[in-house]
This record gives structure tokens, C-alpha cells and sequence, in this order.
């Protein structure tokens, strides 16, 4: 995660950003500058192996798997020190949303959405 | 409240919802007066762009008057008369601070869906799907815009309110293009698509410096809307051959600048276009690039092309060969609008820039369902159709 601040205020006095130093011994965090003048690289890993196969698709479809815990810490931490708050959605206004399946799913991705991603 | 909204592939319906409410200190509500319909809302009411749910508020290109502010609010007071950018954008992240505002980190509470798709998320838009964060949209009575002082802006008393709807979206998007194509003074440019967002390109292009700015279409009534009120020449597709009479223009070279505002849904003429409605239709293509692929052929050797047109995953029969031997740069966008909004609406207020021509047909928010089926079949030479969630209001002008 790069973060468009000095390592100073990612991580003052040493300190984790709250939403990463919740996830207490899950992770190891370190921080170093970004090349180019892009601020700092904010890197949390998992201290225990990630779970693999069958049983990394099931924890991430149950929203188990501990890698989504930390890339929403990492994707809030981010946010709280760029911006100040975390941007919410909901309760959002809608219309009536009848039970489709292809409305499940679109409700079932955005659930998973905060603690999914390429890395 | 009422609101319009998304029922199902090309279906929409007035329905009552839930007022918004400030759920961030950033936040403000703002009480529409003016919301459009855009090309790009057809992509989502024809079930082309993934993630939209049923009961989904649309609209994301509007105006109105500001009614709550939250506490970290500095920018924007109750009774402020605003435009709203239609992408939200933190202002504080990196791509923010470089001005490339569609791009924001932070404005996407569902980042994972765009990140999947594309490599990488990119930043929130009103009513534009959850895979743009499921924001509720402007078709409304009321809409909570968040990160109000980045993406609001209060419009000048010269500056009517139909004049102000269009520097939400329509005409930062022209801008995006026109800007990120790269235009120099006395270059030659050529627009696909003369609807709201091609016609603010082409006269943001002419604005930048083009000499010669020629925008294509089949529709004579957006084409007329060209000539009389952006200044630009114009080509109908369906009388022409585009790549001849645009080499023809332009002593053989081709234009110096191709801008696609056409997207996903192009039309045209000729078996390519039956090859891709037909690719599409089964589904082997996402996206129909005919105007892209005819673009990229006319461009002249070295050349800018400029992709504003909303495309949302893969193409077939793209001339890849044509861009790297022609040394072709391409670039694409959706729009930074917050870059461009404060000199579009001082355009605007200076009579540089006309946008009121664009709201053919104006209604009630009720009316919403028949103003996109309008819209969507072009039927009485409708450019745009424009809601008055909150009745007639009248503007300072």
C-alpha cells in the first residue's frame, strides 16, 4: 500500500495506524519511503503461513480468510491518514431490491469488496 | 423522497426511498435541482456494465443547492448553489495530487471489483454500479456528496443552472479529452460522437488552440447543434467515408488528434459493425469498438488519440498494428473533472462556452422512465433529457 505521506506520518513515533495495530500479532508492518516523491510503502504481512487451496476459497468466500482482514486494515489505515475518515456508503438510498440471484451476487461482492484485491 | 432508479435491464421506475443523511464529516446534501441523462447511463441500463442491483439510484451529472453540510466541511454553506463532479475524489492521495482525480485510491469503497477487472481500482462515481463504489445517484430529490469541498463547486451568479448542469460532467469529460490528448496550437482534431460529452470536446479542443476541429456523427440534430452552437465542422458517417474525406480535410495527413466519444455501444455501418453487434450479443466481446477502430485508422502518422468514450472490458479485432506503426500515442480517461470544472463554468460565465443548448427536453423527476426511453431511441431529436426532481426553479440569470 503506498500512502501519499512521509514515513513520519504513517507511522509516528513508531506507532501502528489504529486499524493495523487491531490486528495485534496477525502481521508484521514495515514502512519506507516510496521512490519518486509517491510518499511511503506500507507493507503488512501475514506472520503465519496464508492458507492455500480449497481451504484459502473457503475462507475467502465465508470472509474468513485473514488476508481480508489485512488489506481493509491496510485500505482504512490509508484513508485516515490521507484524508482524515474512512469513506462510508451505506446506508445508502435505493429503491426496492427484489431476491435475484444476480442481485445476491452484486450484494455478496460488495460485502467481500473492502478485503479483496491483486495482492 | 422519490427517486429514479434502476429496475432491471433497460427498465427503470420512480420509486420512494430513504432520504440521504451525512455519513461522513466531508459530506454534504445537496437538494437537486437539475439531473441529466448521460450516454453512459445506457451502458448500465442495458445490463453492459457488471454490478448494478436492482433498486440502484441513478444519475451522477447534476446541480443544486446545498441543504447540510458535514463538520469538516470548509468549502460550501447551507443555500450554496453547487455542481457536482460526478467522479468523488479525496483530493489527498497521490493521483489527486498529480490532478488525475478519476484515479483516486480513496474514493471507491469497493475497490477489489475494479481492481479484478482492470489491475487496478479506480475512483468512486455517482450511480455508475458498485464496481464504482454503489454511491446513490442524482436522480433524486436529494444526494449526499461526499468529499464536498474537493468535488463541489459553487457557481457563479452568471451562470444559469442549466449552464452549471453540464460543468458536472458532460464538460469536464470534453475537457479530460481534449487536455489529455495533448492538442497544440493549430492542430487538426477529430471527435467521434456528437452527443453532450463529444460536442464539449470539441469546443474545449478549439478553446486549447485546434485550428481545424471536425466532429463525426449520423444524428443531423446533434450534428446542427455542432455547427451552430460549438463552431466545429461536422461529418455524417452514414454520407461519407470518414478516413477519405478526413484525409481529404487535411492535405492527405489525417487529423493531428482523434478524440472516441462513442464507447461501448458504437454504431456505424458496413460488416464491421454487424461483426461486432453480433460478438457482443453472444457475449465473445464486452464492448462494441467500431468508432475506435475507425478512429485509429484515420489518426495521422505520430498522432494523439484520446479515449473518452466509457469502455468497460475487452474488444475484438483491435488494430494494435495500425497504433505501433503509425507511433500512434493513445491515452484514455474517465474524467478529472475537478481539474477542469472552476475554468469551465468562468468559460461558461464568460460566453466562451454554450452548454444550455444540450437539454432538448427538460421534465419532472416522474417523467424520468419516458425521458430515457427518449433519450436512449433518440426520438425527437432528444440530446438530452433533464429532470427537475424538485419542480421549476428558477436561476440568479
Amino acid at each position: 500500500m503506498t500512502i501519499n505521506r512521509g514515513p513520519a506520518d504513517v507511522m509516528p513515533e513508531d506507532q501502528l495506524p489504529r486499524p493495523l495495530a487491531e490486528l495485534g500479532d496477525l502481521v508484521e508492518v514495515e514502512v519506507r519511503p516510496a521512490p519518486g516523491g509517491k510518499g511511503s510503502e506500507l507493507r503488512a504481512r501475514l506472520r503465519n503461513p496464508e492458507p492455500t487451496g480449497a481451504v484459502s476459497a473457503a475462507a475467502r468466500l465465508s470472509g474468513d480468510d485473514p488476508r481480508q482482514r489485512v488489506r481493509a486494515a491496510l485500505r482504512e489505515a490509508k484513508q485516515l491518514i490521507e484524508v482524515g475518515e474512512v469513506l462510508r456508503v451505506d446506508p445508502a438510498p435505493h429503491g426496492h431490491r427484489p431476491p435475484t440471484p444476480a442481485g445476491k451476487l452484486v450484494e455478496f461482492a460488495t460485502e467481500r469488496a473492502p478485503g479483496e484485491g491483486v495482492l | 423522497m422519490k427517486a429514479l432508479c434502476w429496475t432491471g435491464i433497460n427498465k427503470t421506475a420512480v420509486e420512494t426511498v430513504d432520504d440521504p443523511t451525512i455519513l461522513n464529516d466531508r459530506d454534504i446534501i445537496v437538494k437537486v435541482r437539475l439531473t441529466t441523462t448521460c450516454g453512459s447511463d445506457l451502458h448500465l441500463l442495458g445490463g453492459y456494465i457488471p454490478g448494478m442491483r436492482a433498486g440502484d439510484v441513478l444519475g451522477h451529472e447534476f446541480m443544486g443547492e446545498v441543504v447540510e453540510v458535514g463538520n469538516a466541511v470548509r468549502r460550501h454553506t447551507i443555500g450554496d448553489r453547487v455542481t457536482v463532479c460526478s467522479f468523488i475524489a479525496c483530493g489527498q492521495c497521490w493521483y489527486c495530487s498529480q490532478q488525475l482525480f478519476s484515479l483516486c485510491d480513496n474514493g471507491n469503497p469497493n475497490p477489489a471489483l475494479t481492481e479484478g477487472m482492470w489491475g487496478s481500482a479506480i475512483g468512486g462515481c455517482f450511480a455508475y454500479s458498485h464496481m464504482l463504489g454503489g454511491f446513490a445517484g442524482s436522480h433524486a430529490e436529494y444526494v449526499r456528496v461526499p468529499y464536498a469541498d474537493q468535488g463541489a463547486f459553487a457557481v457563479p451568479d452568471e451562470v444559469s443552472d442549466m449552464a452549471a448542469l453540464f460543468a458536472s460532467d458532460a464538460a469536464p469529460t470534453g475537457w479530460t479529452g481534449a487536455d489529455g490528448a495533448g492538442i497544440t496550437p493549430g492542430d487538426t482534431v477529430a471527435v467521434w460522437g456528437a452527443g453532450g460529452v463529444g460536442q464539449m470536446a470539441a469546443r474545449g479542443a478549439m478553446l486549447m488552440g485546434a485550428e481545424q476541429v471536425i466532429v463525426i456523427d449520423r444524428l443531423p440534430e446533434r450534428l446542427q447543434q455542432v455547427r451552430q452552437h460549438i463552431g466545429a465542422e461536422t461529418l455524417d458517417y452514414t454520407d461519407d467515408n470518414i478516413v477519405a474525406e478526413l484525409k481529404e480535410r487535411t492535405g492527405g495527413r489525417g487529423p493531428d488528434v482523434v478524440i472516441e466519444a462513442v464507447g461501448m455501444e458504437a454504431h456505424g455501418t458496413g460488416p464491421s459493425y454487424l461483426y461486432d453487434q453480433v460478438k457482443q450479443q453472444l457475449r465473445l466481446q464486452s464492448d462494441r469498438p467500431t468508432a475506435l477502430r475507425e478512429a485509429i485508422y484515420a489518426c495521422r502518422k505520430g498522432g494523439n488519440m484520446f479515449i473518452l468514450g466509457v469502455f468497460g472490458g475487452v474488444v475484438d479485432k483491435f488494430p494494435v498494428g495500425a497504433i505501433m506503426n503509425k507511433s500512434m500515442t493513445v491515452r484514455g480517461a474517465q474524467q478529472h473533472g475537478h481539474r477542469y470544472i472552476p475554468r469551465i463554468l468562468q468559460h461558461i460565465a464568460n460566453g466562451e462556452l454554450s452548454t444550455e443548448h444540450l437539454a432538448t427536453h427538460v421534465m419532472p423527476l416522474d417523467q424520468g422512465p419516458q425521458g430515457y426511453q427518449m433519450f436512449k431511441n433518440k426520438k425527437d431529436g432528444c440530446v438530452r433529457a433533464v429532470f427537475q426532481p424538485n419542480g421549476a426553479t428558477s436561476s440568479p440569470t
